[in-house]
């Protein structure tokens, strides 16, 4: 699956899909929700899997299920908005195991969410340039021709202008959050 | 020639792995001769591998999301009737569970009520008994706001030159990574000046945030806005208790200037004269303890000592954690408070748990 291996996506959505919908169908969640959080949980093992050292010592769907819970658990309080564990079969423990994982997972997503916002105080053309060259993984030579620029010397030119600026946004807003 | 300039081509170069090692050798000397330079070219690397990751996960996510939609390669057929199925049985549930609710809430609030008919006809028979001995709690609650010249004195130690010479002591502990720290009311309700001694020492200064003197409950925050506890994040959270009678549980507080553990269980699940917000600890605790928290063995901060029972030993109230919750619950947004979330004390031993957990909990003096 670490190779993005789309036959071993649908063997994990084959195996696992109807019991994780199911158990949170139960617990109060709509479909749309079920199926975000399972996502979720199957990056999360994906970006997992990649880490050279990743050698499961439980079964997959052990740590399915644990991830996917904490991910329902973390939706469902910022839904109800107030702490409260589950009521588990005091199963909510065995879960902090994962939390690292978890953890490192939403750092991400934070840092994400951030580039983003940064990218969008940089404007235009910084911003598509950017997400042309690093999202699109575009050349040079088509990101010329596309923002008009005289030839792809000019356009790299360009792309290094905008990730100082980018650079510059983005420190300072963190600097910003963080105090 | 590497200046601020070109230094997001150099970045973007090393990231790629395009430099020759005589290039590489290049920049590397530069980058060491100069710090500002060097800063710079981490967050262009920083940024430039934080693209990269952004990109794979929405690689993964495009994958993962195309084999969501096409259900024909995964779903068995029991999955398509899913849908139909599970949606109505949830709503019968519902409608019994309500029935349920009611029920049950109608039954508890009868009991309540016969119960306490009955409970108010022991009070006027005990009463003057309840009298003395809630003028017992109070003064032995005031002692627990220790008096630290005075220990100080009677143990013969050299008493510390403190400028700021504190009155009473008692235990507080950190409810945030950047300085909310929960403790007693009783503690800082008098206070001019309250003093938050930190784990290198430090007397830091604190002011209250917010007091609640029917749960004896008080929130401060260092006065120091960039002081941080820690790296990361707490390594506990504050819970409501999973289990209540018997649990084992342990508490670090101060009732001298260093700290002190303790263990003990939960004896009762009021605490005195029936309070149901209160927990009774099987538990030794002395004056100075005030505001120290009590942990479950999984690590989970579930109550604050509050006081003890002061004909006997070993008999120690505290407030339960969800009086704490709610305090918190009823600071404005703005407080910008984030609970500690996921608990890290949960596997280790005992010693490991209490290692950690000591750099959260402070001695508070007040004058």
């Amino acid at each position: 699956m670490a190779r993005g291996n789309r036959d071993a996506v649908a063997a994990i959505y084959k195996l696992y899909h109807s019991v994780l919908t199911k158990w949170i169908l139960t617990r109060g969640g709509l479909e749309a929700d079920a199926e975000d959080v399972f996502q979720e949980a199957l990056v999360v093992l994906y970006e997992k899997a990649k880490d050279p050292e990743f050698c499961l010592t439980c079964k997959l769907s052990t740590y399915l299920f644990a991830v996917s819970k904490r991910l329902w658990f973390k939706k469902a309080e910022r839904a109800a908005n107030y702490y409260s564990l589950s009521d588990e079969e005091g199963g909510e423990k065995e879960f902090g195991t994962y939390d690292d994982d978890l953890q490192v997972h939403e750092e991400k997503e934070m840092q994400f969410d951030q580039l983003s916002k940064a990218m969008d105080q940089l404007g235009e053309p910084c911003s598509s340039l950017l997400k042309a060259f690093y999202q699109d993984k575009k050349n040079m030579q088509e990101i010329a021709e596309l923002f008009r620029y005289t030839n792809a010397e000019n356009a790299k030119t360009q792309k290094y202008k905008c990730l100082t600026r980018l650079r510059k946004i983005f420190f300072t807003a963190a600097v910003k959050a963080k105090s | 020639m590497i200046t601020e300039n070109n230094i997001s081509e150099w970045a973007e170069k090393y990231v790629q792995h395009q430099l020759s090692e005589t290039e590489l050798a290049q920049m590397n000397r530069a980058l060491d001769a100069d710090p500002q330079l060097y800063l710079q070219w981490k967050q262009t690397v920083d940024i430039l591998r934080t693209f990269e990751s952004a990109a794979e996960r929405q690689e993964i996510k495009n994958l993962i999301q195309s084999v969501a939609d096409n259900k024909g390669e995964w779903a068995e057929d029991s999955d398509a009737q899913q849908p139909a199925t599970t949606v109505i049985p949830f709503r019968k549930y519902l409608r019994t569970t309500a029935a349920a609710a009611g029920l049950i809430l109608f039954s508890s609030v009868t009991t309540m009520f016969f119960m306490n008919k009955k409970v108010s006809k022991v009070d006027e028979k005990n009463y003057t008994e309840l009298v003395r001995k809630v003028k017992t709690i109070e003064a032995s609650q005031s002692i627990i706001i220790d008096s630290l010249k005075k220990a100080k004195g009677e143990q013969g130690e050299s008493i510390e030159v403190d400028e700021n010479v504190a009155l009473y002591g008692g235990t507080g502990f950190a409810i945030t990574n950047d300085g909310y720290i929960a403790t007693n009311y009783h503690v800082v309700k008098d206070a001019n000046a309250i003093y938050v001694q930190t784990k290198n020492g430090k007397n830091l200064k604190a002011y209250i945030v917010v007091r609640e003197p029917k749960s004896d409950l008080a929130i401060l925050k260092l006065e120091d806005k960039s002081y941080r506890f820690t790296k990361g994040a707490l390594p506990y959270n504050i819970a409501k208790p999973v289990s209540g009678l018997g649990q084992r549980v342990f508490t670090i507080g101060y009732p001298k200037d260093e700290v002190v553990y303790n263990e003990g269980y939960i004896s009762c699940e009021n605490g005195f004269e029936g309070d149901q917000h209160s927990y009774q600890l099987e538990m030794t605790a002395n004056p100075g303890q005030s505001g120290s928290p009590v942990l479950d063995k999984y690590g989970s901060v579930i109550a604050l000592i509050t006081g003890k029972q002061s004909n006997t030993t070993g008999t120690t109230y505290a407030v339960h954690s969800d009086a704490l919750l709610e305090l918190i619950q009823s600071l404005p947004k703005s407080a910008n408070i984030h609970l500690p979330e996921s608990n890290k004390l949960n596997k280790l031993e005992r010693t490991e748990q209490v290692r950690k957990m000591r750099d959260f909990v402070f001695s508070i003096k007040v004058n």
